[in-house]
């Protein structure tokens, strides 16, 4: 099984994404900041990082060129941002990243770019299948979120 | 010579510590150094005779220095030639206590030499004492220009206050609009942050991700996720409509079919229309041309479009929209969106494209947005080069037209680059090609010139401080031959005086140096687009002043 790492603050965002990865049937890590995102990253590696640009501790951009640098193998990175700043787009190529969403991202194409880079099949949309064990796995989370 | 007492006019006895102030009819204070108490009494009397002055007359270097220092004087008067006290040195000594005052040299042997030598040193005139008819002439004179200057320098202290003032003023605007442009990449960030989680959520239980959904729960779900999509929406306007504000909308342009366009937006409204039960018809001439565009913009435009025209229109209306060249302007391609809707009356015709006006009549008061749609069609055509205007009539339906020309004129324009730094014509050459303007470089006046002549440019880009041929002194032969051709100078701004000589050719327009490339962009697109540049003049302190723009 594939593992992502979400490096995203917004702990809504990222439990809707894991959702979304975890039905896709990929495994998911997630990471609340950047240093700890880069942290996992050099412990787990990851196949692949979806991560906000705008975060508390150590934005995107930073952590994407630290991992170039420390990381022994490349992997691959998606930026997610809700930032209309100029020049993100420029700065997000210029680091090679394999993508840029802008939020409110599209979930169904931010699903085909990750199949696409990870060689994996894309997801059926709508395959519950998987949705119950899906729930499972986030239901204790979703039920303190919607306390927050 | 003879000594005299010391005396002033109003009181015979000498009274060197009377107030300066005058009394309320007083005239002009004069102070008179002669030693000669004959041609004091004759100076005495040719000034009385025309003026009302109040004299003091003093009679050696003692009572000169002791009168200039305990009190004020409006003019002095001095023989050029006292024993041990020459004419220079009473004048510096009047011009040390009172740097303005006028010092007129009254002397019986002065040489024409020594009077100019007098001028030289700073004297105000010279009037020679077989001449006295000249002295009251000399003194209203003096007494003019000095009060002449006194007033051109309180304009200039004014002048310069208020300059001071709108550098001031400037900056601030400068720092607001910085942090307003903060503002809204916050607003952006904590608007669109909840409603990505929002919009997920939704369509994750869409998915089925979360289990099976009723058809009931299936439909709500939609109408939130829907209601979502229109916030997002509106976030989009408002985030695109202050960047159209504040210049900093850049658009890039590529050739692209209009009717494939047009197809597609049609076809993606086709369901709303019909659910309306509205007609939607769609009428494109063949063998159109590609025209460069931004797809995403002019989307963005005709979907706006389309959408007030099913809004606006009541079920069982007609929406049409046409594509075909324009009649009278073969340049431009015209795209039509008509509608059956209610009408807009006439005074509103106008305003509807004004930022955040919205038509409040009833039909339209159910529907309302927030005011910036049509506001944000208008600036997206304007950006290509287009426009766009309404026709319409009470109760039959209203005619959006949209003009976009066949050609990007703000493209391909050719545009002269003077500098003589290597570096700065460089970038900007590299800036502007990105653009697809065609750039010329000179690195000279001269060569500058030989490059215009060989192929004149519809823009001339010039530094003002170079070898050979100045700016000023270019700009004044391009205005000589190439009349209104539109400059921009790019100027450190170091050379006052280069700019001064620059003013006289004005109209240009005047681009900072440094300058970020997004000013550089949008001041050359600016400049090309409507031709006309900013007119500077100088004023009378020689500072630059935009007189019309």
């Amino acid at each position: 099984m594939k593992k992502i790492l979400i490096v995203e603050d917004d702990l809504k965002i990222a439990t809707a994404l894991g959702i979304r990865l975890t039905a896709a049937g990929y495994d998911v890590l997630r990471a609340p900041d950047g240093y700890r995102g880069l942290q996992l990253a050099l412990r787990e590696h990851p196949d692949l990082i979806v991560m906000d640009i705008w975060m508390p501790v150590g934005i995107g951009f930073s952590v994407a060129q630290r991992l170039k640098r420390l990381s022994k193998t490349r992997i691959p990175v998606i930026f997610i941002t809700a930032s209309k700043l100029k020049g993100l787009r420029e700065t997000v190529a210029r680091l090679g990243a394999v993508a840029f969403f802008e939020k409110p991202y599209d979930s169904k194409e931010l699903l085909a770019t990750i199949a696409r880079e990870l060689g994996t099949e894309p997801p059926l949309t709508g395959s519950s299948n998987r949705g119950n064990e899906v729930l499972g796995s986030f239901q204790a989370e979703a039920a303190e979120l919607a306390n927050l | 010579m003879s000594a005299v007492s010391l005396a002033t006019d109003k009181s015979p006895t000498p009274h060197l510590r009377r107030s300066a102030a005058p009394s309320l009819k007083a005239g002009p204070r004069f102070l008179l150094l002669e030693d000669d108490a004959n041609d004091t009494e004759l100076i005495r009397r040719a000034l009385k005779a025309e003026l009302n002055c109040d004299l003091l007359a003093v009679y050696d270097r003692d009572t000169y220095e002791a009168a200039l220092r305990q009190s004020k004087f409006d003019l002095v008067l001095c023989d050029y030639c006292l024993p041990g006290f020459g004419g220079l040195e009473a004048l510096a000594f009047a011009r040390q206590c009172f740097p303005e005052v006028p010092v007129i040299f009254v002397s019986g042997g002065i040489g024409e030499e020594i009077a100019i030598g007098g001028l030289k040193a700073g004297a105000t005139d010279y009037v020679l004492k077989n001449h006295l008819e000249r002295l009251v002439r000399a003194v209203r004179r003096a007494l003019k220009e000095r009060s002449e200057r006194a007033r051109r320098k309180r304009a200039e202290t004014r002048m310069l206050r208020f300059q001071n003032r709108l550098v001031e003023a400037n900056k601030d605007l400068l720092r607001r609009n910085q942090e307003i442009q903060g503002f809204y990449h916050t607003l952006s960030h904590e608007l669109k942050t909840p409603l990505t989680s929002a919009l997920e959520f939704i369509s994750i239980l869409l998915d089925g991700l979360a289990g099976p959904l009723e058809a009931r729960q299936r439909e709500y779900l939609s109408i939130a996720h829907s209601s979502c999509d229109q916030l997002r929406l509106c976030i989009d306007d408002l985030l695109d409509a202050t960047r159209l504000e504040t210049g900093k909308m850049v658009l890039e342009f590529k050739p692209a079919s209009l009717a494939i366009l047009a197809q597609e937006i049609v076809r993606s409204m086709a369901r709303k229309a019909e659910s309306k039960g509205i007609q939607l018809a769609l009428e494109i001439r063949p063998n159109l041309p590609d025209v460069p565009l931004n797809q995403h913009r002019i989307t963005q435009v005709i979907t706006n479009l389309l959408n007030n025209a099913i809004k606006y229109t009541p079920p069982g209306g007609r929406v049409r929209v046409t594509l075909q060249p324009h009649g009278t302007q073969p340049d431009f391609i015209q795209l039509t969106v008509s509608d059956t809707g209610c009408g807009i009356p006439r005074p509103e015709r106008q305003r509807i494209f004004d930022r955040l006006y919205q038509v409040r009549n009833g039909d339209a008061a159910t529907e309302q947005g927030i005011g910036l749609g049509l506001y944000l069609c208008r600036e997206l055509v304007r950006l290509h080069g287009g426009s766009i205007h309404v026709d319409s009539e009470l109760g039959k339906g209203s005619i959006f037209t949209v003009l976009l020309p066949r050609t990007q004129q703000s493209q391909h324009g050719n545009v002269l680059i003077i500098d003589d730094d290597p570096d700065v014509l460089e970038m900007l050459c590299s800036l502007l090609a990105t653009e697809q303007y065609n750039v010329h470089t000179a690195c000279d006046g001269e060569e500058g010139l030989r490059e215009m002549r060989r192929q004149p440019a519809d823009i001339v880009i010039l530094d003002l401080a170079m070898p050979k041929l100045s700016g000023p002194d270019t700009l004044k032969v391009l205005r000589q031959n190439w009349g209104p051709v539109p400059v921009i100078l790019h100027t450190g701004f170091a050379d006052g005086d280069l700019m001064k000589k620059a003013l006289a050719y004005s109209p240009f327009t005047l681009l900072a140096k440094p300058s970020t490339t997004d000013q550089i962009l949008h001041t050359v697109r600016k400049v090309y687009r409507s031709g006309d540049t900013a007119i500077w003049r100088r004023n009378h302190l020689g500072i630059p002043q935009l007189v019309a723009n």
